[in-house]
């Protein structure tokens, strides 16, 4: 299992901790680059009321990725990103005539896609819980020594998949901000509003049940 | 060892085992989380396609469930009349060949075969071969799934091209590319390409020459379909992602000078010169038509408006025994009907090439796709969209794992005087020398960014070269990259993240 983990963890070119927040994508960012891109995003979305198609254009240009990773990081590989991609900037394209710049756009934006990424949840609550995009799983698993292996990391990795669909989408979302992209109670609370304080115990039940139901299912896996 | 040291050892054992569990949630859902270009813009005109959609009111949407409610009964009440429905087959004689459409699969039944299909949705199918060689290959996509069910085995496919042979209550399954899971009683186990796996052999083996040419011969012919007028090609305008089934036809039949008799169970063959196309309904919800093609003409093509048709090719004589044997409900009497289509001229431009192969990657046929672009860089290397259609042909080749190919067609676009392209083609020439393990991979991220110093990839060219010295020599290596990183980004997580991984 380490040497898996060892091996699967050099697949990705850049480790968890490294994402880029080029396009903001998180609520972290020096003061000087934050008024900036308040700026831009100010402009832009003054040009946007102003009947400027080209500036939700540039909208999308400068956020489309990183809502297509927030997604992927909540979903996983699921080949429904496309759709919620653009479920979400239709969705921001309805928000902003109300949008009143209380928040950051980057912030609206991602609130919308984790929004929608919970939706996703609660409708597919009952369908299969592993994703089915299988370039990701083949790109994951490609590297493995011998088919054997490739089956044990599958098996492994559908395993930490199912446990996660049984948690509750609220405790999903809260727990894999903090787990996968290392963010703060405080930090995932502006994103899912919510006080810090609920954002610590959903991530706390979060973990306890995925550490519960991934034990069982190894055991199962064991015994069978 | 006191009570204490195995509580701490324990705790040491839980929180390892937590950390672990935590790594590989990580890795599993931060990979593939890149959107490429190509995607970017696919979603980009869908939703600019629907920015001007009116917002639905609270009685629209009453409307619409309602009318969702009654589709859905629909649906429910169709699914459970297809499932009550006894199963479809085919079989294809000896020296002939059935050409079948099974739901996103192309296939080929090599005669003598026989086929049940068990059950047909939108996305996945289900037959059941009973003796013979199938050759098929299924056009993978969203949530698509091809399942085989085969004395000793289940053959589960999501986009490959493959045989499956049944002789002897022995299945053997051979991938010319992609893979295929296979589940015996006993284990599980997954196909690669230029290997056969046998349902009474615990061990793969190399894939056997003459099966090899069969899919080579199933490919080629496919292709041929392929450059074959198709109808309902996208028009003029913006082309919309649409499924398969209704954008990818199986290819129009030549048009027929004169239709024969109704086949009813018993195909007969056409005019030794000439092909001729009639139609035949015979299930409660499916109608399929069958066209026959004369040896002169030497294959043959069906179309349907159900998940499931079929086409007979029959390489012998004209006096060939019957060709195919549908079965299932039985047939009603049968009601000869011409069904002559007209055949659409092929794209000529090299804008309406690239739409198809836009509208080939919406519905995720690489396949098609590739050829579309090819097409534009062997026929019209004058075009505009030349250095698009390289950079489109790199991409699906990269994400296909041929490097070569993939490199080759950024070579030949690194020649090009000048285009928006050179830059994400000479990244993306980059990331095709990591993921081929190539030693020059270093020297090209280095190259890439003193060349491009304003790229908007720097960030990312930068955290590989971070990452591969990290791996090449700890942080001592990457000290110097780190500090860069974190001097150019410093508000980024991963100039964070790594350091306080190399402080």
């Amino acid at each position: 299992m380490i040497a898996a983990l060892a091996v699967l963890a050099t697949l990705r070119p850049r480790a968890t901790a490294h994402d880029d927040d080029k396009s903001g994508e998180g609520p972290t960012r020096s003061n000087a680059e934050g008024d900036a891109e308040v700026d831009d995003d100010a402009t832009l979305i003054a040009r946007h009321r102003a009947g400027d198609r080209e500036a939700f254009a540039t909208m999308y240009r400068n956020h489309a990725a990183a809502v297509y990773r927030r997604l992927g990081r909540i979903l996983g590989p699921v080949p429904e990103r496309d759709d919620l991609t653009q479920d979400v900037f239709l969705a921001l394209h309805r928000a902003l005539p109300a949008f009143r710049g209380e928040a950051r756009l980057t912030t609206l934006i991602h609130r919308i896609a984790i929004n929608k990424a919970c939706e996703h949840l609660r409708r597919n609550a009952r369908r299969p819980a592993v994703p089915t995009e299988g370039a990701v799983f083949d790109q994951l698993l490609s590297l493995a020594a011998s088919p054997a292996e490739r089956a044990s990391w599958r098996e492994e990795l559908e395993r930490v998949f199912a446990c996660l669909a049984k948690i509750k989408p609220k405790k999903r979302v809260a727990l894999l901000l903090r787990v996968v992209d290392g963010m703060s109670f405080e930090e995932i609370a502006v994103l899912v509003d919510a006080t810090p304080e609920a954002v610590a115990k959903r991530v706390q039940h979060g973990q306890r049940e995925l550490d519960e139901l991934y034990g069982r299912a190894s055991r199962e896996a064991r015994m069978s | 060892m006191s009570r204490d040291d195995m509580f701490s050892d324990a705790l040491r054992a839980a929180a390892a085992a937590s950390e672990r569990r935590d790594e590989l949630v990580r890795v599993a859902l931060t990979t593939g989380d890149e959107l490429d270009d190509i995607r970017r813009a696919k979603i980009w005109t869908r939703v600019e396609d629907r920015l001007d959609e009116p917002v639905h009111t609270p009685w629209r949407w009453l409307l619409a469930g309602g009318a969702g409610a009654l589709a859905l009964a629909a649906a429910v009440m169709l699914v459970v009349t297809h499932r009550r429905s006894a199963p479809d087959g085919f079989v294809a004689p000896p020296d002939a060949t059935l050409s079948l459409r099974l739901g996103h699969a192309r296939a080929a039944l090599v005669g003598p075969a026989r086929l049940d299909v068990v059950e047909t949705t939108e996305r996945t199918t289900t037959v059941a071969l009973r003796s013979g060689r199938l050759l098929a290959e299924f056009e993978g996509g969203e949530g698509r799934s091809l399942r085989i069910e085969a004395p000793g085995a289940t053959i589960e496919i999501v986009g490959t091209l493959f045989a499956v042979d049944v002789h002897d209550a022995v299945t053997c399954v051979s991938v010319s590319h992609g893979r295929v899971r296979m589940m015996t009683f006993s284990r599980v186990l997954f196909v690669d390409g230029g290997h056969t796996a046998c349902s009474d052999s615990p061990a793969t083996h190399a894939l056997a020459s003459d099966v090899g040419e069969a899919l080579a011969h199933h490919a080629a012919t496919l292709a041929l379909a392929e450059a074959a007028p198709v109808r309902d090609a996208p028009g003029p305008g913006r082309p919309r992602p649409t499924s398969p089934a209704a954008s990818d036809p199986v290819p129009a039949p030549v048009p027929a000078p004169a239709p024969v008799p109704g086949p009813g169970p018993r195909a007969g063959a056409g005019p030794r010169t000439s092909s001729a196309t009639a139609s035949a309904s015979w299930s409660r919800s499916r109608s399929a038509s069958v066209s026959v093609s004369g040896p002169a003409s030497g294959s043959g093509s069906a179309s349907a408006s159900g998940p499931v048709s079929a086409s007979v090719s029959e390489p012998v004589s004209a006096s060939a025994p019957a060709a195919s044997t549908v079965f299932g409900d039985p047939p009603p009497a049968p009601t000869p009907q011409p069904n002559i289509v007209k055949p659409t001229p092929p794209p000529s431009t090299a804008t309406e090439l690239y739409r198809a192969a836009e509208a080939a990657l919406a519905r995720r046929d690489l396949a098609a796709a590739d050829r579309a672009l090819a097409t534009i860089i062997d026929t019209l290397p004058t075009s505009s969209l030349l250095d698009q259609a390289l950079y489109d042909r790199a991409r699906i080749a990269y994400d296909r794992h041929a490097f070569s190919d993939a490199q080759h067609h950024l070579d030949r676009l690194a020649t090009l005087p000048t285009s928006p392209l050179l830059e994400p083609g000479a990244f993306l020439s980059c990331r095709i020398a990591i993921a081929a393990n190539d030693p020059r991979a270093d020297a090209c991220l280095a190259t890439y960014r003193s060349t491009y110093p304003h790229s908007p990839h720097d960030l990312d060219v930068l955290g590989l070269l971070v990452e591969r010295a990290f791996h090449a020599g700890g942080c001592t290596r990457a000290a110097p990259l780190v500090d860069e990183l974190a001097r150019l980004y410093q508000a980024t997580t991963l100039a964070r993240g790594w350091r306080t991984r190399c402080p």
